[in-house]
């Protein structure tokens, strides 16, 4: 096959993994709003998926650094439809609309569980990197 | 109406999923990454070269996006462009990790511009599409 050819068929590999990845991860975070919305406060299923999507991010990330087509499964297609920032911030906005401290809480609380998580998984990857 | 049938939320969401995951590999790797990636190799930064602010910048497209879709009518297209598109086309495990990273290496000011600009961005977009979609709502 000529160089552009096989460039286009490595684009495309790449793209249907990730493709492959998105699909599950987008229908578990609609199936968690759907099914957690009406126990839970607005947002909270973002706020879970979010969390537990950084906490496999991170993990992935220190744990298998150099496996590209994993991480493009798992990582870009599965953890990146798996959370959601748009939503998180639409969340802000409508509680800033509401007037109160509600929308910083929320930004903050957000921050707060993305970012212990993904730092959890970076320690549970380097931990399962040297034995 | 095809909301109504119990897989066509399904296959709205993936299909919008699809979309969204793809555009943003795409724009992520291919079309904003090279603009930050001298800065990031000479700063020494952690991760792909210009990844960081590249998800940045499809993350604050994708709070425009929604913004425009959330007082539009149809459950349909919610689900769709909403759910699927615009929730997948935006990211937020990889900027967790990303910031995480830069202050594991002691890049403290670039994870703070990244997280702030991320929010105040984020957040400004949204509004943004919010009141240009009431202006000009069917």
């Amino acid at each position: 096959m000529n160089p552009k050819g096989t460039k286009t068929t490595a684009i495309a590999q790449q793209l249907l993994l990730v493709a492959l990845g998105a699909i599950p991860g987008a229908l578990l975070r609609w199936q968690a709003a759907v099914q957690l919305g009406p126990h839970f406060p607005a947002g909270a299923s973002d706020l879970l998926v979010n969390g537990l999507g950084s906490l496999l991010l991170g993990w992935l990330v220190a744990w298998a650094p150099s496996r590209q087509g994993f991480k493009l499964l798992l990582g870009v297609g599965f953890c990146g439809s798996l959370t959601t920032f748009s939503s998180w911030m639409l969340m802000v906005v409508q509680l800033q609309q509401q007037g109160g401290i509600g929308a910083l809480l929320w930004l903050a609380l957000g921050l707060t569980v993305g970012l212990s998580m993904a730092w959890l998984g970076l320690l549970l990857g380097q931990r399962g990197n040297h034995p | 109406m095809i909301e109504s049938h119990p897989w066509a939320g399904a296959l709205l969401v993936s299909l919008g999923a699809v979309g969204g995951a793809a555009l943003r590999w795409w724009l992520v790797q291919h079309w904003l990454s090279p603009h930050w990636a001298a800065r990031h190799r000479r700063h020494h930064l952690p991760g792909p070269p210009g990844a960081p602010w590249a998800t940045m910048t499809v993350n604050l497209l994708a709070s425009g996006v929604l913004g425009l879709l959330v007082a539009w009518p149809g459950d349909g297209l919610v689900l769709w462009l909403g759910v699927g598109f615009a929730g997948s086309l935006s990211t937020f495990s990889t900027m967790a990790v990303d910031v995480v990273l830069l202050l594991s290496t002691d890049h403290r000011q670039e994870a703070l511009s990244l997280a702030g600009a991320s929010l105040v961005g984020g957040y400004s977009l949204l509004a943004l599409g919010l009141r240009v979609a009431e202006v000009w709502a069917p």
